[in-house]
């Protein structure tokens, strides 16, 4: 869920650049040294983010009838890992912003650190875990693609909770209502999310098993589960 | 996007060097942060939607796209700022002098620096940042990374949207589920041919001696210092009306 | 006898997989000559173009280049793409940056040239393709006749010796192709050796001093266009057919060794229209 430019107050919106950036510099130096080591990640890596950008522009089906778009935060950590993922989604939500207008570049630090860093973290954790536990592969993707699309979500409620806490009920309050404002898109979305996740990975598991291992270098992520 | 991106590149100013728009566009949404949204926010709104349409000659009804979809946002937002919800004895929702003044002051400063977001979008092309990232310390890597990206993402985009028309012809979205398989199906095959497009890619490159790091020649553009000092005064002036009316409003 | 400038010599390309792309292959390109490798679809012609320019490295037999069979490390590689310059099929495959004035610096930069020099290639081979006036355009504005331009005077502004083009008027209209092929025919006056993959027998026809008979990952043969173009045996093998205006200066009973006059659709009209109305 993309905050609109100029929505959180200047401090917030300060606070929040200031949380994500460690984690996209850190992530920008892990990538420059990748490119510096196998300059045709440079290219793979520049597709992987273009990706990501027209999976945003793809309508999804949705029921509650709104226009509603796939954010491919799952689908990317699966694939490249949370580390690298901070850069290619900062890099996607960038261009959003000045090529489409969705989000802002005031909110940048808070969306990052919701779509970027929060979402991905937790669907590959729950991709690990859920595959350590020998779920299969299918219900892994999917748990991980919905509940990380779930925790960007609940990230970005509470990111504007902080902001604008209830006057009679405080933080928990406005939490609650900012849940309950965008739940009704978000909620059918993650779930929706999930669901096309499990289409994706089976067709590049089916299909695109040399391209999968093309992205070998990138230990413990779905490449490892290419069929060769 | 298509639009948006043409307006950059075709508009009036599009010649005049990046930091004669970056920094006054930066310098008003600055101001928009520091000073009381309600007053400054309407003229920041509005000396930019002038400078779009009355300077760069970028149409009206582009600038106005390019605040809707944000706009949405602010309506499903902005209400919920003014209600407080109490529920420490049942549930009560209640309207507030206070919430009020929260949303509206939120919504002047969201629409001003959207306005500013508008006109970095719609007066510069992405490309034209580049310098300007290298500057504050992006490495130079990322930078031809992110050029690179945007290079691509268009013809990602155009593949996308061709690939659902094709199958939305062939009624690939009549049911949910049908929808559901023909998207993760059309994902998939992006996924595939946009790595199959870095593959290729490479090796068009290293036919024109690719070593690794995608150097080209920056185009030469003079700043003009009368013009930028000219939009800094302006953004000036702004900021010092703004502060103004701010203490003559109550 | 001279020695031609870039050979192929007993090339066999085996796709990791173990696919055979190509086998036994021997292929030689003289200085100023235009050589079509003619041949139908998938039959390996593209993987041969990308072993002249080194981007595939053959799994035995040699490239040579100058007479001497090429190393594959990096200055080797650096030396032999600035003088072969590849121009592939599909222009996204090779245009990467923004606007088409920098995506042509791009070649001109890797050589290593001054600022200068660069901007005076960039223009030269602007001008050479008639595209001055996109050059500040954003590439991905262009129709894809205006890309294959720009892919082109990318590689032009390198100035290599050797132009190799794969399958250069695929997807072009009648207009586009016949400017494509004024703006090669000039690089040929200058002194250029041009070489393009086609399945098309009449663009081979018309416009090759050369043709390598391409079928099934091997060169089935190499000689004058006229005399491969009319050796029906050959072309039946190859799954092609001769081209139609050979067939008509043929069958107005033209002698085979005044073929190579009537190459052009207005030759063979003209013979026509000498002759008695039906």
């Amino acid at each position: 869920m993309h905050i609109a430019e100029g929505f959180l107050p200047p401090l917030h919106a300060l606070a929040w650049t200031g949380i994500a950036l460690p984690f996209v510099v850190i992530s920008a130096r892990r990538i420059n040294r990748l490119m510096r080591q196998q300059p045709q990640i440079k290219l793979l890596l520049a597709a992987a983010a273009a990706f990501a950008f027209a999976l945003s522009a793809l309508k999804l089906p949705s029921v509650t009838g709104s226009c509603s778009h796939a954010t491919g935060t799952g689908l990317g950590a699966m694939l490249f890992g949370p580390s690298i993922m901070a850069v290619l989604g900062a890099i996607v939500l960038t261009f959003q912003a000045l090529l489409l207008g969705h989000g802002g570049l005031t909110t940048l630090g808070a969306n990052v650190f919701s779509m970027a860093v929060v979402g991905p973290w937790i669907a590959y954790g729950l991709f690990r875990a859920a595959r350590g536990v020998n779920l299969p592969l299918a219900g892994s993707v999917f748990l991980a693609a919905m509940l990380g699309d779930l925790a960007t979500y609940m990230m970005s409620a509470g990111q504007l909770a902080l902001a604008f806490p209830d006057p009679a009920s405080g933080i928990t309050g406005s939490f609650l209502k900012f849940l309950g404002v965008f739940g009704p898109t978000q909620l059918p979305l993650a779930v929706i999310e999930g669901l096309l996740t499990v289409v994706i990975v089976n067709f590049l598991r089916e299909y695109s098993g040399e391209e999968l291992q093309s992205l070998k270098f990138l230990p413990e992520t779905l490449a490892v589960e290419a069929r060769s | 996007m298509r639009a948006i991106d043409r307006h950059a590149w075709n508009n009036g100013w599009r010649n005049w060097h990046p930091a004669e728009k970056l920094l006054p566009a930066f310098g008003l949404l600055l101001l928009t942060l520091v000073q009381p949204p309600l007053t400054t926010g309407p003229l920041v709104l509005a000396s930019l939607v002038l400078a779009m349409v009355g300077g760069a000659g970028v149409p009206l009804r582009a600038v106005l796209g390019m605040l809707l979809a944000p706009l949405l946002f602010l309506l499903a937002g902005i209400p919920f700022l003014a209600v407080s919800m109490d529920f420490s004895n049942g549930l009560a929702f209640q309207f507030s002098a206070e919430g009020w003044r929260l949303a509206l002051s939120t919504a002047a400063r969201s629409l001003a620096a959207i306005g500013c977001l508008a006109f970095l979008a719609l007066t510069t092309p992405l490309t034209d940042w580049a310098p300007l990232l290298r500057r504050i310390g992006v490495p130079a890597g990322v930078v031809e990374l992110i050029l690179l990206i945007y290079r691509l993402i268009f013809i990602f985009v155009e593949r996308t949207l061709t690939g659902q028309r094709a199958q939305q012809a062939r009624l690939g979205y009549s049911r949910f589920d049908r929808s559901l398989k023909s998207l993760g199906l059309l994902a998939g095959n992006v996924f595939q041919r946009g790595l199959a497009q870095a593959r290729r890619l490479e090796i068009g490159l290293a036919a024109r001696a690719y070593d690794g790091e995608l150097r080209v020649l920056e185009p030469e553009r003079a700043l003009s210092w009368p013009r930028l000092a000219l939009a800094m005064g302006g953004v000036g002036l702004i900021g010092l009306a703004g502060g103004m009316l701010a203490r003559g409003s109550p | 006898m001279t020695l031609p400038l870039l050979a192929a010599r007993n090339l066999e390309y085996h796709y990791p997989g173990g696919i055979r792309a190509l086998r036994a292959l021997d292929l030689k390109i003289d200085q100023g000559r235009k050589l079509a490798i003619l041949g139908p679809n998938g039959s390996g012609k593209t993987t041969l173009l990308l072993h002249l320019n080194g981007t595939f490295r053959p799994t035995q037999g040699a490239i040579l280049l100058d007479g001497h069979a090429v190393a594959y490390d990096r200055r080797a590689l650096d030396c032999w793409r600035s003088r072969v310059g590849l121009v592939l099929q599909e222009p996204d495959d090779q245009l990467f940056a923004a606007t088409v004035e920098q995506d042509i610096s791009f070649g001109p930069l890797n050589l290593g040239l001054s600022e200068a020099a660069i901007r005076e290639r960039v223009n030269e081979a602007l001008a050479a393709l008639e595209i001055s006036q996109l050059a500040p355009c954003p590439i991905h504005t262009l129709s894809f006749g205006q890309k294959k331009r720009v892919a082109i005077a990318g590689v032009l502004a390198m100035r290599p010796e050797i132009l190799v083009l794969d399958e250069p008027t695929a997807g072009l209209d009648p207009e586009g192709m016949n400017h494509l092929l004024n703006v090669l025919q000039q690089r040929c006056e200058t002194g250029a050796t041009l070489v393009f993959s086609t399945h098309d027998v009449e663009l081979a026809y018309a416009w090759a001093d050369e043709v390598a008979l391409f079928h099934q990952g091997t060169v089935l043969h190499q000689g004058e266009a006229t005399a491969v173009l009319a050796n029906r045996k050959l072309l039946a093998q190859a799954h092609l057919r001769p081209p139609l205006l050979l067939e008509v200066a043929e069958s107005l009973g033209v002698s085979q060794d005044r073929l190579p006059l009537l190459r052009t659709r207005e030759a063979v009209l003209a013979l026509l229209r000498g002759r008695p109305q039906f």
